[in-house]
């Protein structure tokens, strides 16, 4: 009987890095770059980018939730019922005020992050997955990045395995 | 002995409450436990008794004003009025300043301050960003505002609400005795802000039109519960003005117009219960307890002694004393622990001088009356010397922080310690005209 797969057989080893000092345009336009590019199994393209340092240790992740964040001003975080007054100007102006700030104000930082082992099993990421509501994992051996599991390889993990068990596969 | 370890025990909360490293909930909670274990307080005393227990009118006008407003709060009907406000001002930075302290004084005045500037700072930020202007005036232009107004009635702030309950005082009675002043102490405030802001602010035209393009009708949520709220807020003002008159304390109002909106509005108790501030709640249930044992041990006595020695018996010495002590000392400590400290140290008072009398007869001395007002007039508006002065002053800070302009103790103190000195001098002169001169 065929082992189940664990996190370094599923994960994505080509993630994409940025480093901290970046600023959230250099961020932006890296995003908005493999976004286009879809990957070998027909995914879309990367939505968060690894930060890490020059030892490549993992520093957090930036997202594009993330830079939506770092977009929003923080007094609209006091009240839910400011979203409906604004004006036209206002999302250009907050985007000009964030463009040069550094990704390392805007990214989920590593201690807030949720990360597995290379040998965790498939149902580690599953449970995080669902508990923590996170669509992509770092994969950490020791502190060092090794890959990113992505809710994507999941799936393709429970599409391969159902269509198998019903004959489709 | 029992006086010495009561007092320790509540000067050491006083302590923690000022330097404000432990939640003053928990402070207050230590104290008042303290207070029960060694025994200078009764446990069936600190809950029952009128003299010196849990001053439960306070604490059920408190929450049945907080339901009230929590529900109403969702509807958005205090973001549609700074808007609304602000566009009314046409645009112009000045005007919209002094309109919005305005609307906060107003607001103030029938709820809890604290409530008020929650509601109204986050909206301001969003109308100062519209304008590109620095929010920190226009934040600390409402929260003095928010104070002065609160002065006025029963319900404004919370040591009027304790007075109102200890001297047995109805809403009318604020009405007729701070209301007048206040209105002068605000237009007087206004003028003063006009003067000292009339050449700091502009605004572009390009600015102006974003304010003009914000629609005020989207902060509305919910139409059909914003009648029912404006119904029931109505009506609760009301029963707050007639109250005397029927007979009913401010408390059964509170709860029965709370009730009233439970049952038409459909909201669940769980959802709004939650959102009830409990540390608020049991912060005053601990300093009453404490309180309690300060009466029960006579260290009360024995202070409101030390007043009617400084005073030699003379009633305006006495009412400027309370007035100006008040005020410096809400400058530096929470004025809910020091009323509540005051409202007994001045019952005795009236004991001292007037023995044989008791009941509201006591407690409503005509002599006693304007002593009552000082006490209101001194702990409400002196909270506004300093950022830590009122918690509206330390809830406004917060939020100002969090949104990125943080407000330093420094530059509130240049706008508020004037302004608290400027009215407590109208307020003296108030008190001596209308109870003392003639």
């Amino acid at each position: 009987m065929e082992s189940a797969p664990k996190m370094k057989d599923l994960m994505q080893e080509d993630f994409e890095f940025i480093k901290p000092d970046a600023t959230i345009q250099e961020a932006v336009r890296k995003l908005s770059e493999l976004d286009c590019r879809s990957t070998e199994h027909g995914a879309p393209g990367a939505q968060s980018l690894v930060v890490i340092d020059d030892e490549g240790q993992l520093l957090g992740v930036i997202t594009m939730l993330d830079i939506l964040k770092g977009i929003e001003p923080a007094f609209m975080r006091e009240s839910t019922l400011l979203a409906g007054l604004t004006w036209d100007g206002l999302f250009s102006e907050l985007i000009h005020q964030a463009e040069n700030r550094t990704v390392e104000e805007a990214m989920t930082p590593a201690k807030e992050l949720v990360a597995v082992d290379p040998e965790d099993r498939l149902m580690t990421a599953v449970e995080l997955m669902v508990a923590r509501d996170v669509r992509r994992i770092p994969v950490l051996d020791g502190d060092k990045v090794v890959g990113m599991v992505r809710l994507y390889d999941i799936f393709h993990e429970v599409a391969r395995e159902m269509l198998r068990k019903s004959g489709e596969a | 002995m029992e006086t010495f370890v009561a007092a320790a025990i509540f000067l050491a909360a006083y302590a923690f409450i000022a330097l404000d490293r432990i939640h003053k909930t928990i402070v207050a909670l230590v104290g008042a436990s303290l207070m029960l274990v060694l025994g200078l307080i009764e446990q069936q005393e600190a809950l029952f008794s009128q003299e010196v227990g849990i001053d439960y009118n306070v604490i059920f006008l408190l929450m049945g004003m907080m339901i009230i407003i929590n529900i109403t709060a969702k509807t958005g009907l205090f973001q549609w009025m700074a808007v609304k406000t602000a566009k009314m001002s046409g645009g112009d930075p000045l005007r919209i300043m002094l309109a919005m302290a305005l609307v906060t004084a107003l607001a103030s005045a029938l709820l809890d301050n604290v409530t008020t500037v929650l509601l109204i700072a986050p909206v301001t930020i969003l109308i100062t960003r519209a304008l590109d202007l620095d929010p920190v005036p226009y934040l600390i232009a409402e929260v003095l505002a928010s104070n002065v107004g609160g002065a006025a009635t029963l319900i404004g702030d919370p040591p009027n609400i304790m007075i109102a309950s200890k001297a047995q005082l109805n809403f009318m009675d604020f009405i007729y005795n701070l209301t007048p002043v206040i209105i002068v102490v605000l237009a007087l405030y206004l003028v003063a802000m006009h003067f000292f802001f009339r050449r700091r602010l502009s605004v572009s035209e390009e600015r102006r039109d974003n304010l003009m393009q914000m629609d005020e009708r989207e902060a509305i949520k919910d139409w059909k519960l914003l009648r029912k709220c404006i119904f029931v807020l109505s009506l609760t003002i009301v029963g707050f003005i007639i109250h005397g008159l029927l007979d009913l304390e401010p408390a059964t109002v509170a709860i029965a117009g709370a009730s009233l909106l439970f049952l038409i509005s459909g909201e669940h108790p769980h959802d709004i219960l939650r959102d009830i501030e409990w540390p608020t709640i049991f912060f005053f249930m601990g300093l009453f307890i404490m309180v309690g044992a300060l009466i029960k041990t006579g260290l009360i006595a024995s202070l409101s002694q030390i007043v009617l020695d400084l005073t030699r018996g003379n009633f305006l010495a006495m009412s400027m004393f309370v007035m100006w002590l008040s005020a410096f000392a809400s400058a530096i400590v929470d004025n809910i622990p020091y009323v509540a400290t005051m409202n007994p140290l001045i019952v005795d008072m009236a004991r001292e001088l007037w023995p044989g009398v008791e009941g509201t007869e006591l407690v409503q001395h005509p002599e006693l009356m304007p002593i009552w007002w000082s006490l209101a007039l001194g702990a409400c508006l002196g909270g506004n010397a300093t950022i830590i002065g009122a918690s509206a002053n330390v809830i406004t800070a917060g939020v100002s922080e969090r949104s990125g302009y943080p407000i330093s103790f420094k530059r509130f103190a240049a706008y508020g310690f004037p302004v608290m000195v400027a009215s407590m001098i109208v307020c003296s002169i108030y008190v001596w005209l209308r109870y003392y001169a003639f």
